[in-house]
């Protein structure tokens, strides 16, 4: 039918048109409705103009419907409690303020971090907080089983978090900052925890060594990918699983972790599927290497 | 930081709106101008539609089509003009200049072809020659036509296809005519 009537549609479509002066005045017109009329600050956030071609970043709605209302809470349980927020910046697991200090302001100051670099530095720094706290756990001779298992699993998950933000600066080819951000790491947090640790009886390598054989794997990438595909998408997975760690993890229980060097993680619940995975994932990227190599 | 976010947020929905604008003001004039045939009150009428789809972000809408959106508050826009003024926006109007009515730079025959093509439109009743327009000079599907004008797809098919057949007879009797005048 549209081309029975193309020559008809094809003059109407041709001949109906805004001269450029037509066009520029009405433009005018509105553009300074729109600024009679600006987008109110709080009415933003639902705002919306979802063309084909919507030039808004979705990470960006993302961040606005998931953070802002968390945002607000906290920043009001903030003004509320005053200095507390302040005061527990010092306090050690077992006080009464430590709760305040990993999820609160810790947290709030976590926001700041947009890139990835900057939030892979902040995990970087919560997990040598962490053995801050330890070694004054220690000198004051409060560092029991429970404040030390609480530690560890805390390390252990910046540890991981760090480990995925490492991974999402190298998809964006940042291996450079990558490599730095991890040698700084290894520097200021495994090599104190694990061998020559003060007192804390925790082994990183699982997580990290992930990282060491995904370059391996790298190193020999001209061949065949499936191997690290593979690894990829269940890193991804991994990844996804953290939340329902650090959901049990701030429930607060007594999961018993023991990273003992072999990657054999134990938990409870949930908890211990998710690490798990980890160890499933060093065996697809082994067999992907061996695959690589031809063993 | 919150308020920087949202400054910015607020930033591309003035950009996203501007492209809008930018893309859709030419085929919107030509659908309102085909529809009221009135150059002027064309212009006024794009610009209000324009006017309120900006009014209703600014207020916090999530609006998802926004094209089909802007179509529609384009015919609120004529609906209302109509109620105000009285008038019968949609009437036919043969006093209208059509050769002084749109933009032409080309050869007087092209223009002439263009008023014809104008005048076999002109011919349909409102509604048929609403459906028809934007189906094929708008390039709506029947879909979003119906969402625009509030009505089924199936009417909306219905009015597509008899105004087809009233054109053709149309422009069928023309050729007759124009075989007749040069015989």
């Amino acid at each position: 039918m549209s081309k029975e009537f193309s020559h008809v549609t094809a003059l109407l479509k041709a001949g109906t048109k805004l001269s450029h002066e037509e066009e520029a005045k009405i433009k005018d017109e509105v553009v300074s409705f729109m600024e009679l009329h600006p987008v109110r600050v709080g009415d933003a956030q639902t705002s919306s103009l979802s063309a084909g071609n919507a030039i808004r970043d979705s990470r960006n709605i993302q961040a606005q419907n998931g953070k802002h209302p968390m945002m607000i809470a906290t920043i009001i349980a903030l003004f509320i409690s005053g200095g507390t927020a302040f005061a527990a910046e010092g306090s050690l697991p077992g006080d009464a303020l430590y709760p305040v200090k990993i999820h609160v302001t810790e947290e709030v100051r976590g926001w700041v971090a947009i890139s990835d670099e900057a939030e892979a530095r902040w995990e970087m720094r919560k997990a040598s907080r962490r053995m801050d706290e330890a070694k004054e756990l220690e000198a004051e001779g409060r560092l029991t089983g429970e404040a030390k298992a609480e530690i560890e699993q805390s390390i252990s998950m910046h540890a991981q978090s760090f480990s995925t933000e490492i991974k999402a600066l190298r998809e964006d080819g940042k291996e450079e900052e990558a490599k730095a951000l991890r040698a700084e790491f290894v520097a200021e947090v495994h090599g104190s925890t694990g061998k020559n640790a003060t007192t804390l009886s925790l082994d990183l390598d699982d997580v990290l060594e992930i990282e060491i054989e995904e370059d391996v794997e790298r190193g020999n990438s001209d061949g065949d990918r499936a191997g690290t595909s593979h690894g990829t998408s269940s890193l991804s997975g991994h990844t996804e699983g953290e939340a329902g760690e650090r959901m049990n993890d701030m429930g607060g229980n007594n999961e018993n972790w023991n990273f003992d060097g072999e990657t054999k993680i134990e938990g409870n619940g949930k908890g211990e599927l998710e690490v798990r995975d980890v160890v499933d994932i060093k065996a697809d990227a082994d067999a992907g290497i061996r695959t690589e190599l031809g063993l | 930081m919150w308020y920087d976010i949202t400054m910015a947020v607020a930033e591309d929905i003035r950009r996203e709106f501007l492209a809008l604008y930018d893309r859709e003001t030419n085929s919107l004039f030509r659908h309102v101008f085909l529809r009221c045939r009135d150059r002027e009150r064309s212009k006024d009428i794009v610009q209000e539609a324009f006017c309120r789809v900006w009014s209703s972000l600014a207020r916090g809408a999530a609006i998802e089509q926004p094209r089909a959106f802007l179509y529609r508050v384009a015919r609120n826009v004529m609906i209302d003009m109509a109620r105000k003024k009285r008038e019968a926006l949609f009437a036919e109007s043969d006093d209208v200049d059509l050769f002084e009515d749109h933009a032409m730079t080309g050869k007087a025959e092209e223009d002439a072809e263009y008023g014809r093509a104008l005048e076999a439109i002109a011919t349909l009743s409102r509604e048929y020659r609403e459906a028809f327009t934007m189906r094929f000079v708008d390039d709506f599907s029947p879909k979003e036509i119906a969402e625009i004008l509030g009505v089924s797809a199936n009417v909306v098919s219905v009015r597509i296809t008899r105004a087809a057949k009233e054109l053709r007879k149309r422009l069928g009797v023309d050729h007759a005519q124009a075989v007749t005048t040069t015989l």
